[in-house]
């Protein structure tokens, strides 16, 4: 049975799995086929069909590493899908992994269920190598057979290393608490298919091959001439395979950050009387958390505020468009406050007698709607420029330009419908509403279209700028400038008077 | 090919900047017959983290469940060991708080173009309390020691008490007098498949 659409039916592929080899004319064995893994896996060059071929002969050192490097591929990938194989049919297969009294159906799912759509892409991968090596020895065109399989299949990895935080997490927590959990798998772990590899190292297994896949084709690469088509093909597989592993390692990140947002969440306690803010979104995540020491004084800030009680510490925690701050108690942390991100102002403050690192921090409108001031005071120099490097905003070095943070950007409002002359430009419909993160000073806006997250250029002057968190943000600054100042004002006055 | 037997399977993991021959060093290592520790037989399986370095998130799993991780720098280039400090950050605050970390000065052959001093290095291993040698992946120099200091390090740990064989994390793994098997020699074992071991021209 000839298979040649890589993306024909999959039984096609399960049969050049096992009964390549015993398909008549064929002179190589199957991929499969060929012998050993590992440290000693099979080279091009001992191939006895490539032996015989007589075409060691005719090719030079390079040209036989690059053959090496080829080959290297189609082992590997070999090797991969016998692992596979083995997670699908020892480990996700088994009666006791099956077993709801072992193994929860939700759990099974977490641990399990991206197996197979992997193997299945293995197995699809392996078969277009296979036909490759079986049309032609050298085997040409094996970079452009992997590019045009990642471009339609690969997704399956994105999926799989999404789940990845979630994986591991689940299978400690079963092999903690589950007996019958550990000890199936012990069972299941001592297998001699197993190689006394656990079943983490398995479930690993998709991520090191799609990190792993960009290079083997760039040790490909490296061996080719440039300015060839193979090199052009083997270019663009590259491009394409980074972009994959890239887009796994993103999406495991968000993954991961949503997991220490639920966990941070439940750790996080309001007291009564502080309303609780809903943390879990899809869009916010912790850009820096840490302790610091609030410092309670006599001493004056702006607007007079007498405070008596001892020092206490505080954790804060800044998200991506909130800060919370709590005092921890033990594993959990008792929330204090919190502000919206733009509303929240921080400035060095000098302390000339003890040289603490101190930082003023004010919530121009807290969990109450009240302006809030407090004196911190960090750990450490590098501590303190830290923090206020995460809450400075974005700041050009360039002064035509004008840079805003996703948490503190103007909204505008298209008043004209425009085009794009331009790939890198927005189209605006009237009406259509854009977050502004960039202003150039001849009025073109760079921003995120919010109907769908669309990005571009445009000119400012289609638009107009609408009421937002960002303008009600500017106008409380401005305010809270004027009152600072007019206090600062009013205190120098009073000690004019008082010497 | 013969059943092997061993009593314990250790996991590894190799870290560092990209470049600084964390491949070569274990295609030095695996080229060797690994000796036995202490009369007992002691398996190995390194995971090779090269080339992944940009793949931050989906790597940190390396980390779970290893029992020693080789950090790797390159005595000629002043910036991987400034690196070193962050790549010991992540190891410590991903793997188990157990994990016996070893720090690599790598390329010891080229004395001629010396950036980081030993005496830095030593310097930064009593301080961060880790094991330290300087290698050289090009002659073989120290890097069966580096491999089998760090073996010997875990199972002093082991006798000792400190690592919990019982939990999965400790990346120690008992072996074949429990039912494993092992097909290659025990060098070689940990490399069941080229997964995690690669092969490039990187020396």
């Amino acid at each position: 049975m000839e298979c040649n659409e890589y993306d024909s039916g999959s039984d096609c592929y399960e049969e050049i799995g096992v009964n390549g080899s015993d398909r008549p004319n064929v002179l190589r064995p199957s991929v499969l086929d060929l012998p050993g893994s590992g440290i000693h896996r099979t080279l091009w060059s001992q191939v006895p069909q490539v032996m015989s071929s007589g075409i060691l002969d005719e090719l030079s050192v390079a040209q036989q590493k690059l053959q090496e490097a080829k080959f290297e591929l189609v082992t590997s990938e070999a090797s991969y899908f016998k692992s596979l194989t083995v997670l699908e049919k020892h480990f996700a297969s088994s009666p006791s992994m099956k077993d709801e009294n072992v193994l929860p159906k939700m759990d099974y799912k977490i641990l399990f269920s991206n197996v197979a759509p992997v193997r299945k892409c293995s197995e699809m991968v392996l078969a277009a190598l296979d036909k490759c090596w079986q049309d032609s020895i050298m085997l040409d065109g094996i970079c452009r057979t992997i590019y045009q399989l990642s471009q339609q299949n690969f997704n399956v990895y994105i999926k799989y290393c999404t789940n990845q935080v979630l994986i591991e997490s689940t299978l400690k927590r079963l092999r903690q608490n589950s007996p019958n959990f550990a000890e199936a798998l012990s069972t299941l772990e001592k297998s001699k298919k197993c190689q006394s590899l656990s079943l983490y190292s398995f479930l690993l297994l998709p991520m090191q091959r799609i990190t792993r896949m960009p290079l083997l084709l760039d040790a490909i690469r490296n061996k080719l001439e440039p300015d060839t088509s193979e090199y052009d093909s083997c270019t663009l597989a590259l491009a394409q395979l980074h972009k994959i592993a890239h887009e796994c390692d993103e999406a495991a990140r968000k993954a991961e950050r949503f997991e220490e947002m639920a966990v941070l969440s439940r750790a996080l306690n309001y007291p009564v009387g502080l309303r609780p803010l809903p943390l879990l979104s899809a869009s916010r995540w912790l850009e820096r958390s840490g302790q610091v020491t609030h410092i309670n004084m006599e001493a004056k800030l702006t607007f007079s505020r007498k405070l008596t009680s001892r020092n206490i510490k505080l954790t804060l925690f800044l998200f991506t468009d909130y800060l919370i701050i709590a005092k921890k108690k033990e594993d959990n942390y008792s929330v204090v406050d919190y502000c919206p991100r733009n509303l929240v102002q921080v400035s060095k403050m000098d302390d000339a007698i003890s040289s603490r690192f101190l930082i003023v921090l004010t919530m121009l409108e807290n969990h109450e709607g009240k302006t809030q001031e407090m004196m911190l005071c960090c750990g450490s120099d590098s501590s303190r420029e830290r923090w206020l490097q995460t809450f400075a905003s974005p700041y050009s070095s360039n002064s035509e330009e004008t840079l805003y943070a996703d948490w503190d950007c103007p909204q505008v409002a298209a008043t004209h419908a425009y085009s794009p002359a331009q790939p890198d430009e927005l189209a605006l419909q009237h009406g259509d509403v854009v977050n502004v993160l960039r202003k150039l000073s001849d009025g073109w806006y760079y921003g995120e279209r919010i109907r769908d997250g669309e990005r571009g250029w445009f000119p400012g002057n289609y638009t107009t700028e609408i009421a937002s968190m960002h303008v009600r943000a500017k106008n409380l600054k401005l305010r809270y400038r004027l009152l600072a100042l007019s206090g600062d004002y009013l205190q120098q006055l009073k000690n004019k008077n008082n010497s | 090919m013969q059943p092997l037997a061993y009593c314990y399977l250790f996991k590894y993991i190799i870290i560092g900047d990209t470049g600084v021959g964390k491949s070569c060093l274990l295609l030095q290592f695996t080229d060797k017959r690994f000796q036995p520790v202490h009369d007992l037989t002691i398996g190995i399986e390194i995971w090779d983290t090269a080339g992944q370095e940009a793949f931050r998130s989906i790597t940190r799993s390396y980390y779970r469940g290893a029992a020693g991780a080789l950090l790797v720098y390159d005595i000629t280039r002043r910036e991987t060991f400034d690196h070193v400090s962050v790549w010991l950050e992540e190891a410590r605050q991903f793997a188990n708080p157990k994990t016996v970390v070893m720090l690599i000065g790598n390329k010891a052959d080229l004395e001629s173009r010396r950036e980081v001093t030993t005496e830095e290095g030593r310097q930064f291993a009593l301080e961060h309390g880790l094991v330290f040698t300087e290698t050289s992946a090009k002659t073989a120099k120290n890097v069966e020691e580096a491999f089998v200091g760090t073996a010997n390090a875990i199972y002093t740990a082991v006798l000792e008490g400190a690592l919990d064989l019982k939990k999965e994390t400790c990346g120690v793994r008992l072996g074949s007098l429990y039912g494993g098997y092992r097909q290659t020699d025990p060098a070689l074992q940990s490399t069941r498949d080229p997964l995690y071991v690669r092969y490039r021209d990187c020396c």
